[in-house]
């Protein structure tokens, strides 16, 4: 029975090794040639790129810097982000979902976006500054923007939404009894928290940091424009080497060299897990950094955690100090968007002295003035974010089915290769998408560079772990004897399938799609590498705009962008009757 | 604290009392005006069905739910308002609820080190309990390399390590299989003793009920049926409801017919039959007459001289020490006996007639 499985794995692997692999390849070949500046490549010279790479003060800075900002960008997401998760997973059923749907809202939203909001409140003259020097607490303005601080808060943004999603479905797996038997036992609240929760989490989280850190390594666009070209991380370094110096050979091994750091740290770091994986109390397993455990239970609402006493049993004081965290934590989660959306509707002049906020009037100016260009690139990313997500959901469904049930030799290694979109930092898989385009082009002479065709394959391509991982997650909770007895009650293979199987499945499948649509939609590095002058996508055009002329009507288009987000997830959950299913499915599980 | 003390506290005399207490969710059902005594050493067991309130009652006392309205008193101490930590309680909890990432002996150590006891007195003390519960070989191992048994045991000498004045159990046995169970049942009630630790129990297991404790508490609905020894409610439950719950029982309709100075005649499926008279019955009632399967007499049909009821074999059943049949009735209901029987005797489809002691017919009249 389990043989037939395995074939299942056959289309998913050949489909993630040629483009993992082959884009890789492609990308890293280059960085064994001699630059000839202007894209062109000359002899081959081994590691001599690499040997200058290291000798240059500005990379070996660049390397540092990257580092530096992403490790700060990590803990300050822990920071803010375990707290938060800890109360979403033990509170009570109601105030879970409004709070997780409050987390995923920001979640979605594409990176500009929120720099866009950052940029208000934190500019010389934003309503923040204004406040502080204004009031008196400060003589002169504080300034983040185009210095290290403002990345980090940009990587923490970038990320942070993120991180609260997996840890909460790290938490989720502890057993809330477990802190019932502490505190039978004499321990405190505090206690407990290091006593049980802590090192039963701290796999898990060991796991998070690792994702976080190496979406860091990779952030683009929040470090693009929070450092204002004056902070040079990896990512904004490999930008500038390709499009403003088109040194296409030192962008390739720069990129090598970011790929090598990010593996060396996740490799080091899955030998340390390995020694919590040996105890025999492995209980929280290293989650697969695609765990959306998060998002699932708000699309289907089942699984929170139902009717903790999160507060009846903390003090008062402690109640309000936990109260107050989390409640400071949304405000800095929701903060930049809210600005966004209010500042939209100032009106007046495009120019971006017109950005003001408090606005000064209310009008609907900027939206009447829509401009054709951002109208078109959201139908770009709309069409692009579907065709993406459909076909990896094609793919998850056999990958899934093949990783849970066959016993193909070397599983941990697949799964590891259908994870690898999420570990590569994706500012290289817009490289080496790229660069790959271009190779294709010149041995077959098709056009692929600058075309949809090509946005897609590379956004399918960073979507198949979102979607196998949901549905992975989903089948190894399914009890195989549902099949046994769809089989004993008459049905076929086929018929067992599309009766008993998809349907049980597909809460998994579709929480992992509508994740990957978002994600496809929010997406900058890889489209902007490989945007053509016809396909550019919504985030991108959003982040040019920014760049270099400042059109304030990028305020009522990102507007635009998070309402629609907004209502989709809104329209999801009421058309679906995922609800439904939920509830059967939430009496199967007791 | 001094290591005496450990043993003094069991030695002193606390009770636990619950005064009025109740309990209103939205949704599940409440607990409404609930009151009980333990006394001290005693092992009382809330015995009822799922959903009757008496896990709410155990996590009220433990401190995991605040009341709506009542009081919880252990030794005269009121503990209402008392956070889990402080209360000094120990428990078991269903599935046990250890801690993963500690060993055998780290776990029994937990409330211990909580309450500051020295290093040198936590390392005797484990090594005492490890004992008691005979697990000294497996101090070292994690919960997931322990049997189910072992689990119980170590959650067992856990809640019990820091000689609490009450330990509360919630279904400890029921993740085991029906032998292991019962060795566990003599096993908690020796230790139990050995202690002297007034326990409250919970659970939906008759015969578990009945081998474990002084005094069971029957619970339906957030309320308290018959409180009493299982000899007691087994012999003379108050209603068909508790007679049915603890053993088996056969209910026959009764009518009565006449009411005399002490006695009450009543006509019914086992004929008609004199019992004492009870309080609120007149001529033309409706009650229930209710009888143990092993109460029940079968003769041949034809043999029985006393008033019977004739009906036919309709399964029988080996279950090793006695026979149990079940016997059609003319009036189309049906009877549970238990017998000592020959292979031969009784078999399906024989008529019989079945007949009872009138000292052991129950009256029910609701």
């Amino acid at each position: 029975m389990t043989a037939r499985w395995g074939w299942f794995l056959i289309v998913p692997l050949s489909i993630s090794l040629a483009l993992t692999i082959g884009t890789q390849y492609i990308f890293i070949e280059k960085s064994f040639f001699r630059e000839l500046g202007l894209g062109q490549t000359g002899s081959f010279v081994g590691l001599a790129n690499y040997a200058a790479a290291l000798r240059s003060p500005l990379y070996l800075n660049s390397i540092v810097t990257t580092l530096r900002v992403s490790v700060l960008a990590t803990v300050g997401c822990l920071l803010l982000g375990y707290p938060l998760a800890y109360v979403i997973a033990r509170s009570r059923r109601r105030g879970a979902i409004v709070m997780l749907s409050g987390v995923l809202l920001t979640s979605l939203v594409s990176a500009p976006i929120k720099v866009l909001g950052l940029i208000i409140i934190f500019s010389k003259e934003g309503a923040l500054n204004r406040f502080l020097t204004g009031s008196g607490i400060l003589d002169a303005p504080v300034n983040i923007l185009g210095n290290e601080t403002g990345v980090v808060v940009g990587l923490v943004y970038y990320s942070l939404a993120f991180a609260v999603l997996l840890i909460y479905s790290i938490i989720g797996t502890i057993p809330v009894v477990l802190e019932d038997a502490a505190a039978i036992n004499g321990a405190g609240r505090v206690r407990t928290f290091w006593r049980v929760i802590i090192p039963l989490s701290l796999p898990g989280i060991a796991a998070v940091s690792l994702t976080v850190f190496s979406l860091s390594m990779g952030a683009f666009a929040a470090a693009a424009l929070m450092g204002g070209g004056r902070v040079l991380t990896l990512p904004v370094l490999i930008y500038q080497t390709v499009f403003l110096d088109t040194k296409y050979a030192t962008a390739s091994t720069l990129s090598a060299i970011l790929l090598v750091i990010v593996l060396l740290v996740n490799a080091a770091a899955g030998l340390l897990m390995f020694q919590f994986g040996t105890k025999p109390y492995r209980m929280t397993t290293i989650v697969a950094p695609t765990c959306l455990e998060g998002f699932r239970d708000l699309i289907v609402s089942f699984r929170v955690s139902a009717g903790r006493r999160l507060f009846p049993m903390i003090r008062p004081l402690g109640r309000i100090l936990s109260m107050a965290w989390v409640g400071a934590t949304y405000v800095v989660l929701f903060a930049p968007l809210v600005v966004v959306v209010l500042a939209s509707f100032n009106g007046g002049s495009f120019r971006a002295g017109a950005i003001v906020f408090p606005p000064h009037h209310l009008s609907l100016d900027w939206y009447v003035a829509t401009p054709y260009s951002h109208f078109r690139a959201f139908g770009i990313s709309l069409v692009l974010a579907f065709i993406a997500t459909a076909l990896a959901c094609l793919i998850a469904i056999p990958a899934g089915l093949g990783l849970v049930r066959s016993r193909a030799p070397a599983r941990g290694a697949i799964a590891a290769l259908f994870r690898m979109p999420l570990q590569v930092p994706v500012v290289i898989i817009g490289l080496a998408f790229f660069y790959t385009c271009y190779a294709i082009d010149d041995a077959v002479g098709t056009s692929l560079a600058g075309s949809f065709l090509a946005l897609v394959v590379a956004h399918f391509f960073i979507l198949t772990p979102f979607v196998i991982g949901s549905v992975t997650a989903i089948l190894q909770r399914f009890d195989d004897r549902l099949e046994d007895a769809a089989a004993s009650l008459g049905a076929g293979r086929w018929r067992t399938f599309s009766r008993v199987t998809l349907p049980v499945i597909s809460p998994g499948l579709f929480a992992g799609a509508i994740y990957a649509f978002m994600v496809s939609f929010g997406d900058v590095p890889i489209s902007l590498f490989l945007a053509g002058a016809d396909v550019t996508p919504f985030p991108v055009a959003i982040f040019h705009s920014m760049e270099m002329d400042f059109d304030a009507r990028v305020l009522s288009s990102s507007t635009i962008a998070m309402a629609f987000g907004l209502v989709m997830l809104l329209v999801v959950q009421k058309l679906t009757g995922l609800d439904k299913l939920a509830r059967s499915q939430a009496g199967a599980h007791g | 604290m001094e290591p005496d003390n450990v043993e003094l506290i069991s030695e002193t005399m606390p009770y636990l009392s619950l005064e009025h207490l109740s309990k209103h969710y939205t949704t599940l059902p409440a607990l409404e005006d609930f009151n009980l005594t333990v006394e001290a050493g005693e092992l009382l067991t809330l015995l009822g069905p799922s959903g009757c309130g008496k896990t709410t009652v155990l996590r009220l006392v433990a401190g995991f739910l605040e009341p709506t309205y009542g009081k919880i008193l252990v030794a005269g101490r009121d503990i209402t308002r008392v956070a889990p930590n402080q209360r000094g309680i120990g428990m078991v909890f269903q599935n046990y609820a250890l801690f993963p990432h500690l060993s055998t002996a780290a776990n029994i150590a937990f409330g211990l080190e909580e309450r500051g006891f020295g290093r040198a007195i936590i390392r005797r003390r484990v090594a005492e309990l490890l004992d008691l519960v005979q697990l000294s070989e497996a101090a070292d191992r994690y919960p997931a390399e322990l049997s189910g048994g072992q689990q119980q045991r170590v959650a067992l000498a856990r809640a019990v390590a820091y000689a609490p004045q009450l330990l509360l159990m919630d279904e400890p046995l029921g993740a085991l299989d029906l032998k292991l169970r019962e060795a566990m049942q003599l096993e908690i009630r020796r230790i139990q003793r050995e202690l002297r630790i007034t326990t409250l129990y919970v659970t939906h297991d008759q015969t578990e009920a009945m081998r474990i404790s002084d005094r069971i508490a029957i619970m339906n609905a957030g309320r308290i049926l018959q409180l009493g020894t299982a000899s007691e409610i087994y012999k003379a439950p108050v209603n068909r409801y508790v007679a049915d719950f603890l053993g088996k029982i056969n209910f026959f309709r009764g009518e009565v017919l006449a009411v005399e100075a002490h006695e009450m005649c009543i006509h019914s499926a086992l004929g008609d039959v004199r019992l004492p008279y009870r309080e609120g019955v007149a001529a033309g009632f409706s009650l229930t007459l209710g009888v143990r399967p092993d109460e029940m007499s079968i003769n041949a049909a034809g043999a029985c001289t006393q008033p019977s009821a004739s009906g036919v074999v309709l399964e029988r059943s080996f279950l090793g020490n006695v026979v149990e049949l079940r016997v059609q009735l003319a009036d189309n209901t049906s009877a549970l006996i238990e017998a000592k029987l020959t292979d031969e005797q009784f078999l399906p489809g024989e008529p019989v007639e079945l007949s009872c002691r009138i000292s052991n017919m129950m009256v029910f009249t609701e």
